[in-house]
């Protein structure tokens, strides 16, 4: 046999061991696979049966270390938090928790706590891997045990990894950690370490338990504070303690002016229609714009004065210099109602070329064909 | 329990799509002393609704082939189905999906997450109104 040849035999087995070997490996890997969700299959069969009785109302609930008792009855005993049936526990518990709400979730959140699984990601807080921890943040989130609170407000301050940070504030914000709302305020003074517009996100989530310290933060001498802080609260909706809202008109920086009449308006604050209303002769042409939008939101007052100084304001804004001015104080006119399209009608007859004639008709011209939508759209339905 | 308790149970259709959620609710609403029916979408549940004729319907909004609206119209159209409550169960909690739902003809409605003591008094309140 040459040389040649043996070197080709040698070549060919060793792509036949090879071939071999990755068939084998796929083999057991799909193995491995299948036996996975076979596991979790007969985890969720099992824990399905427990649950209906863990979750009954008019049963009292306790937990010894794993076993979990109904009326005093062992009615399953939690798997330890690792391997494939640990993962299997933790997920069913986890999908749960986000279907249910009331005080029954926090007895889902105890055999999670109790079993151990909490303290199993908490550790894993601790990984060196940047991505371990990440996932850790997630599924901390997902068990909505406050237990973590203190654990991901300190990654949320500390972790190198700026994907970790900030999937530990939203893990946060899902718990509804009171406790990190100074934290996640603290953030957002510093853009360059923290995803701003998350970190806002997560504030915006946690709602109503944010407001008191998103109120103090609209005072804040940072102007760029202050006028997040005003964002946030738009979004959150606040109801109460508009005062700090209503200062924030007459803030020396524009931007905060802006936002705190957006703020006002979206949050439907008709305490401060007066404040919103003086606003309205404010010098930058974008703070008037939402002003405009604001009063729209806002509505007309009921009180007769104050009713009538609320079209007055319009009816200015309606010969404003600048066209989206104008174009928000029609919009809002027409609104009003009968009074509101009367001065839009009035501003058509008097001024025939003025920019203030252009908006009313623009802004009418909307209303009919909307008003004519309206009714088609009841006949066709009848 | 006896079998005349067993029959005079109220007759509860369920219809959700995603089977865990379903699970919680039937388990829920089971806990709450009635019989439960469950379907997995809206045509189901018509066609279970139909054959039944329960005390009251649990339906999810996002459903496979029928969506819940579309379940609480027909219900409602048909002299057959006209008079059982309509319940709706679902993750769309906006004013307009509210709404909608209450001009479906639909009783009451929650909204996903839920809480199951919450879901328990509302049915045995809107079975009490039936009786």
């Amino acid at each position: 046999m040459s040389l040649d040849l043996v070197a080709l035999e040698l070549v060919l087995s060793s792509l036949g061991i090879a071939l071999g070997s990755l068939v084998s490996f796929m083999m057991t890997m799909r193995m491995y696979r299948e036996w996975r969700a076979a596991v979790h299959v007969q985890v969720r069969e099992s824990m399905t049966g427990a649950l209906g009785k863990i979750l009954d109302t008019d049963r009292s609930f306790s937990m010894q270390d794993r076993s979990v008792l109904v009326d005093g009855e062992q009615v399953y005993v939690v798997p330890k938090p690792r391997g494939p049936v640990g993962d299997a526990v933790r997920e069913f518990l986890v999908d749960h928790l986000s279907f249910i709400s009331g005080d029954l979730r926090g007895r889902l959140v105890t055999i999670l706590e109790s079993a151990g699984y909490v303290a199993a990601a908490m550790r894993q807080l601790r990984s060196p891997l940047g991505e371990n921890r990440l996932k850790a943040c997630m599924i901390l989130g997902g068990m909505h045990s406050r237990i973590a609170i203190p654990a991901l407000i300190e990654i949320f301050n500390d972790d190198p990894d700026a994907m970790v940070r900030i999937t530990a504030a939203e893990a946060l914000g899902v718990v509804g950690a009171e406790p990190a709302v100074a934290h996640l305020l603290q953030a957002l003074r510093d853009p360059t370490r923290f995803q701003q517009v998350r970190v806002a996100e997560v504030l915006a989530r946690m709602g109503m338990m944010a407001v008191p310290a998103l109120t103090a933060a609209v005072d804040d001498d940072d102007v760029r504070m202050s006028a997040l802080a005003l964002d946030i609260l738009a979004d959150i909706g606040w109801m109460s303690d508009f005062d700090p809202a209503i200062r924030a008109l007459t803030h020396a920086s524009p931007e905060v002016r802006a936002r705190a009449a957006e703020a006002l308006g979206r949050a439907g604050a008709i305490e401060a229609t007066e404040a919103v209303m003086k606003a309205a002769a404010d010098p930058a042409w974008f703070v008037r714009v939402r002003v405009m939008k604001a009063l729209e939101a806002l509505g007309a007052p009921r009180e007769r004065s104050q009713r009538a100084r609320y079209l007055g304001t319009l009816e200015q804004g309606l010969h404003d210099g600048v066209w989206w001015v104008r174009q928000h104080a029609a919009e809002a006119l027409v609104k009003v109602g009968e009074d509101g399209r009367r001065l839009l009608a009035r501003a058509m007859i008097e001024a025939p070329d003025s920019p203030a004639r252009r908006a009313s008709v623009s802004a009418l011209q909307h209303h009919l064909i909307a008003s004519a939508a309206k009714t088609a759209k009841t006949a066709i339905a009848r | 329990m006896s079998m005349e308790e067993q029959e005079n149970r109220p007759r509860v259709v369920i219809a959700d799509d995603d089977p865990d959620i379903r699970r919680l609710v039937e388990m829920t609403v089971t806990n709450a002393g009635c019989d439960v029916t469950v379907a997995s979408d809206g045509e189901e549940a018509l066609a279970r609704v139909r054959d039944s004729v329960p005390d009251l319907v649990i339906l999810d909004v996002l459903m496979p082939r029928m969506d819940g609206w579309e379940v609480a119209r027909a219900l409602k159209s048909d002299p057959a189905t006209r008079e059982v409550p309509v319940m709706f169960l679902t993750s769309r909690g906006q004013e307009h999906d509210v709404l909608e739902g209450f001009d479906s003809g639909a009783v009451d409605y929650m909204v996903k997450p839920f809480s199951p003591r919450e879901l328990q008094v509302r049915v045995r309140s809107v079975l009490a109104k039936r009786q």
